[in-house]
């Protein structure tokens, strides 16, 4: 906890002291985006629309982010990136670091869910215990604490398996690694259509909004309204569309996602969540 | 000699083995090479395809990868990505990552130990390989993956896969060497064999067999080999018997074609001699070996004309093939000609194509010089059997001949012992008689003389003869007989004549007068002209009779020389003769060195044409004109009748001959005493006077040779002419040697007996020249004291010509017959044979009862009727000096 407590001092520190997204002059904005995907798949998707925003906005715009979630989440944390597609930052200590939402998912709500494969004899939570579950990440908002907390809260002690993102561990169950994953429901629909693999869901939480896409409180705000502007806008302008397509299709999703304005009001259960949760208090 | 050739030689020089080995060698060489090279290709070519691939992937595998890294700026993680790469793949030399800022990283492997020769590598076509890729995600470019592929690991392998391969090639190789060796050893081993047998049956080992071994096709061949020499042992015996069988018939032929007499030869279609016979040979004198392949023009390179005319025959049997004779003349080389006869046949080849011909000579030569002989003998003998008939003939004509002047002379000699004969009559008969006897004498004449012809012995004379006198004589001769004729006769003098030349007088006047008396004998009407001619340079005489009469056709002419023929039988009948005198006179002008030429024209006239030689002349004998004759008594005494004056001693034992003699004697002029053998002979010669003796020359006592012997031997120097029957030539010699002077033969020609005699004694008159035209009787010159009876009967001639014209007027033929008869009975007995001529033609036409003919008859009469009278001055008959 104290170790935490220091990065995050250390980042805000640094995040004061310095424009840790943008070192230099002329030099594009970070844009951090946690990782849900591999790191190359998420620049394949997320470069297009970076780029398109960059032109709309005229703030220009890169990628950048750790080879893990928890790397990513520790880097938007040292406020590396003047935006990030993050859900990792509504803990109450890292609220404080000032991120702000601008913009959203256009998208349903994402629900965590417990999962074994569709032949697995276990049925339910309970039948879990003792045994090997899968996680993306210990950062993992719905991938972990959601379902972790649900666990917890049902008494059931498993041995989590981080794999790193949502795929990796789908894929350590489809291995048969794990005796079950707990993953983003939404995630899990895509993957699972792309993959041809069959489940069946022991529990799944109730919705939380995508991930949000927050501005670095060191951005000007004319740059991070500009971004927002831009982002808001693609579904609605042709080109963003093509791109927004073009990345539904990279990521077999079923419809183009596009971006809704939001704000730190839109994520308020994500707040509370953190406030309640053992899971949080357990790891702490 | 170029490697190409040294290549073939030594190619040429290597056996069988070696040849397969160093075949399997190249082939194998060469497929090891193309092999090799083909593997070496295909499997660089694989390796470039496989790096590239290999390349491909691995940038595809590593690019994300890098790409991951470059994203999360981890370049440690990616020099460690590049770096494990380069470890793990030898092949891959160098990995470099450049990131879009220029930055590089870079991984190298150090180069591989190289194995393979610098000309493999360069074979092998490889070399390094590089590729590189961007890396981009999601249209962002970090930066770019270099790779840098090495070929020499490639180039390695490959190299240990040639060596390998050439090894294992190489290894084959020589295992087929050893293979190809052990199996060829054991087949060629056959072959051998096979080769050996093949030259013992070379040298004659028909014999010879060889097992079979070896491999199924060697098998096979000994197995051929031992049928095909069982078949040729075979075929070799039959052949030999076949040979022997060829030889005999070859020497069969060639011995039949040799035994043939006629020269035989063959030549092929292109005319070059394939064969000829020995008789061949000998015919041209050519050796058949020089001849055989070669052409007609190689035989006759000396008469081009007989060569193309036996190619040309040839050629005519080539164009119609089957047999061919004709005759022609072959010329030798050494010039001698022969008349052949050529049979030609063409032959064919077993399938039927003319082959060549075949020719067999036939030398005529002897054949046609017998054909020759045969028809000159037959000629010969339809001449022998013509002469024989002739002789027939002749005999029957002499028979006749003779018998009718002895059946005169004996019947009219008869009539003169008959009492109260008249005057007339007696003339008649004695004229008759005179007639006869002289006819008689010319026959036995011309007998005696082709007796001697035939005998060969009749001889000729080379004496100085005198040109005048010849003619002379001819001249009154010839007159004589024209004016009995009632032709006329002239001789034509062409100059320069000789006055003498050398010759026979005698013969030549023979022949002259034999001739004169021909022409006249046939010519009706007209002239008979001796034309005289003279080539001294030549030295001929030529004495050309020409007559006016019937001519003759060249049939007539060819048999007019022959003896015992005249022109024509009815000849004989028409004008008589004994058919001897152009016979004699030929003979005799060719036994004097002359010839005698006839020219004839039927109806145009005969001219005799005799040439003679004349010996030496000398200019100063040749006479140029007329005027130069001198003529001489003889010539005088010839013309008229010679009338001389002398003493001659006549020795003659014959009383009749002395009583004839001494007529002729008397007629002469001469004197004469008688003496009745040689002594009383060489007695009154040596004890009187005489002018000449007359000497016979067969008496008693004392024959004439040797009375005259004895004369000369007593130096008698006076003429002696020797009178004998033996008128050959011999006798005449022997008068000669025993010193006569001259030679008369009896009986005694009248006119050559005063021609003759008249030269030993002196002349006493001349006699004037005879009118041609007038005719006078020549009974007056015989006996002139009938000339009373003569005038008598010419004057009774012209009343006997108007009682025919008178007869002829009235048609009265009785009349005519017997005046006809009349004038034909006593005409001649007058001395007027052409009125007995003429009469007898008139009484022929009377019995023809020819108006025209008697009539002109009767007119030929009253012409001669007016020559009569002409001839002898009206009435007055000629007198005679005595």
């Amino acid at each position: 906890m104290l170790f935490g407590t220091r990065l995050v001092i250390l980042a805000l520190l640094v995040g004061l002291s310095i424009a840790p997204a943008r070192a230099d002059h002329g030099a594009p904005y970070h844009f951090g985006v946690l990782n849900q995907r591999s790191v190359a798949l998420t620049a394949q998707y997320w470069n297009p629309i970076l780029e398109y925003v960059s032109n709309k906005s005229g703030v220009p715009l890169a990628l950048k982010m750790g080879k893990t979630a928890v790397e990513t989440t520790e880097m938007t944390v040292r406020g590396e990136f003047a935006f990030a597609y993050t859900n990792h930052l509504f803990t109450p200590e890292r609220v404080r670091l000032g991120y702000r939402v601008i913009a959203r998912g256009d998208a349903a709500p994402i629900r965590a869910t417990i999962i074994v494969p569709q032949e697995s004899s276990l049925q339910s939570l309970k039948e879990l215990d003792g045994k090997m579950v899968a996680f993306p990440s210990r950062e993992a908002f719905v991938g972990y604490w959601v379902p972790m907390d649900a666990l917890l809260k049902a008494n059931v002690k498993v041995k989590p398996s981080f794999a790193g993102n949502q795929e990796g561990a789908m894929g350590q169950l489809q291995a048969g690694i794990v005796a079950a994953a707990a993953v983003n429901a939404q995630v899990l629909e895509n993957y699972a259509r792309r993959e041809g693999f069959t489940y069946r869901a022991l529990w799944t939480s109730d919705g939380y909004h995508g991930l949000p896409v927050i501005a670095n409180p060191t951005v000007p705000v004319e740059k991070v309204e500009a971004v927002r502007k831009a982002l808001i806008g693609m579904s609605a302008d042709p080109e963003g569309q093509r791109v927004l397509r073009a990345g539904a299709e990279l990521l077999k999703l079923k419809k183009p996602v596009g971006f809704l304005r939001a704000g730190d009001e839109d994520y308020a259960n994500y707040r509370r969540f953190y406030q309640t949760t053992l899971v949080k208090a357990e790891h702490k | 000699m170029t490697p190409f050739a040294r290549l073939q030689e030594w190619w040429g020089n290597t056996g069988l083995l070696a040849r397969l080995l160093w075949a399997v060698a190249i082939v194998f060489a060469l497929g090891a090479i193309v092999h090799t090279h083909l593997i070496v290709r295909i499997s660089a070519q694989a390796y470039m395809t496989r790096h590239i691939d290999e390349q491909r992937e691995v940038l595809e595998a590593l690019t994300p990868l890098v790409a991951e890294q470059a994203i999360v700026g981890d370049y440690t993680a990616i020099r460690q990505l590049l770096a494990g790469m380069v470890e793990r793949r030898a092949d891959i030399e160098r990995f470099v990552w450049r990131d879009r800022g220029g930055r590089e990283i870079e991984s190298q492997s150090p180069p591989p130990p190289r194995r393979a020769p610098n000309w493999f590598a360069a074979m092998t076509g490889l070399t390094v390989l590089e590729a590189a890729t961007p890396v981009r995600l999601g249209g962002v470019n970090y930066g770019s993956l270099h790779v840098r592929h090495s070929p020499l690991l490639a180039i390695d392998e490959l190299w240990r896969l040639v060596l390998y391969q050439s090894g294992v090639l190489l290894a084959v190789t020589l295992a087929s060497f050893a293979v190809i060796a052990g199996l060829m050893r054991a087949n060629l081993r056959t072959l051998a064999h096979l080769s050996a047998a093949a030259d013992s049956v070379r040298r004659g080992d028909y014999h010879i067999r060889i097992a079979a071994r070896g491999a199924p096709e060697g098998r096979d061949a000994v197995e051929a080999f031992n049928n095909m020499a069982g078949r040729i042992e075979k075929l070799v015996g039959a052949l030999s018997d076949n040979r022997l069988v060829l030889a005999e018939q070859l020497h069969f032929t060639e011995a039949l074609y040799d035994a043939i007499p006629l020269p035989l030869y063959y030549k092929d279609r292109d005319g070059s001699y394939l064969g000829v016979n020995a008789a061949w040979e000998r015919f041209f004198g050519i050796a058949r070996r020089n001849i055989i392949g070669r052409t007609l023009q190689e035989i006759y390179p000396h008469d081009p004309e007989t060569a193309a005319l036996h190619t040309a025959k040839d050629e005519e049997l080539w164009a119609r093939p089957g047999t061919q004779s004709y005759e022609a003349t072959v010329t030798m080389r050494d010039g001698r000609r022969f008349e052949t006869m050529y049979s030609k046949a063409t032959f064919t080849h077993a399938d039927g194509s003319l082959a060549g011909l075949i020719g067999v000579i036939a030398d005529l030569t002897a054949l046609k010089e017998a054909e020759i002989i045969a028809s000159t003998a037959l000629l010969d003998k339809v001449s022998a059997e013509s002469a024989s008939k002739a002789k027939s003939a002749f005999l029957a004509n002499m028979s006749h001949e003779i018998r009718t002047p002895l059946t005169a002379i004996i019947g009219f000699s008869e009539s003169l012992l008959e009492h109260g004969q008249t005057l007339s009559d007696r003339v008649d008969a004695i004229q008759t008689i005179t007639r006869s006897g002289k006819h008689l004498l010319g026959v036995i004449n011309d007998i005696l003389d082709l007796s001697k012809i035939e005998a060969g012995k009749l001889e000729v004379e080379r004496i100085s003869v005198p040109l005048m006198p010849l003619l002379h004589d001819i001249k009154a001769l010839g007159a004589l007989r024209a004016q009995e004729k009632g032709v006329t006769f002239r001789i034509e003098c062409e100059f320069p004549l000789p006055k003498e030349f050398t010759g026979d007088p005698l013969r030549l006047k023979q022949v002259l007068i034999n001739l004169v008396n021909n022409a006249v004998k046939f010519t009706e009407a007209g002239a008979v002209i001796l034309h005289l001619r003279c080539d001294p340079a030549a030295q001929r005489l030529a004495f050309a009779v020409r007559d006016m009469g019937i001519g003759m056709t060249a049939e007539q002419v060819a048999r007019l020389f022959t003896p015992f023929t005249q022109a024509d039988s009815s000849t004989t009948r028409k004008y008589g003769g004994s058919g001897l005198g152009l016979y004699l006179s030929k003979e005799l002008t060719e036994k004097m060195g002359g010839s005698m030429e006839v020219a004839s024209m039927p109806g145009e006239g005969s001219t005799f044409t005799v040439i003679v030689p004349t010996g030496q002349l000398d200019s100063s004998v040749l006479v140029h004109d007329a005027l130069e004759w001198q003529p001489s008594k003889v010539a005088r005494r010839a013309t008229g009748g010679p009338r001389v004056s002398g003493r001659v001693l006549l020795a003659e034992d014959n009383a009749d001959n002395q009583r004839l003699i001494g007529l002729h004697l008397r007629r002469l002029g001469a004197d004469y005493v008688i003496a009745h053998n040689g002594e009383e002979a060489v007695a009154h010669a040596m004890a009187e006077h005489f002018d000449l003796v007359l000497m016979d020359m067969q008496m008693p006592v004392l024959d004439g040779l040797d009375a005259t012997r004895r004369l000369r031997a007593k130096g008698y120097n006076r003429p002696i002419v020797a009178l004998t029957a033996n008128a050959m030539v011999e006798d005449v010699r022997r008068c000669e040697e025993a010193g006569c002077d001259a030679f008369l033969t009896k009986p005694i020609e009248s006119l050559r007996f005063a021609t003759t005699v008249a030269r030993y004694l002196s002349a006493k008159t001349v006699e004037p020249a005879l009118e041609e035209s007038a005719l006078v009787s020549t009974l007056l010159h015989e006996e002139p004291e009938l000339a009373d009876l003569v005038q008598n009967f010419i004057a009774r001639l012209p009343s006997l010509i108007e009682e025919l014209a008178a007869a002829q007027a009235a048609q009265d033929w009785a009349t005519l017959k017997a005046r006809a008869h009349d004038l034909k009975s006593v005409g001649g007995g007058y001395g007027f044979a052409p009125v007995s001529a003429e009469a007898a033609k008139l009484e022929f036409e009377v019995v023809k009862r020819d108006v025209h003919g008697v009539a002109d008859h009767v007119e030929k009469l009253r012409a001669l009727v007016r020559r009569i009278q002409r001839g002898h001055g009206g009435d007055t008959p000629p007198r005679h000096a005595a």
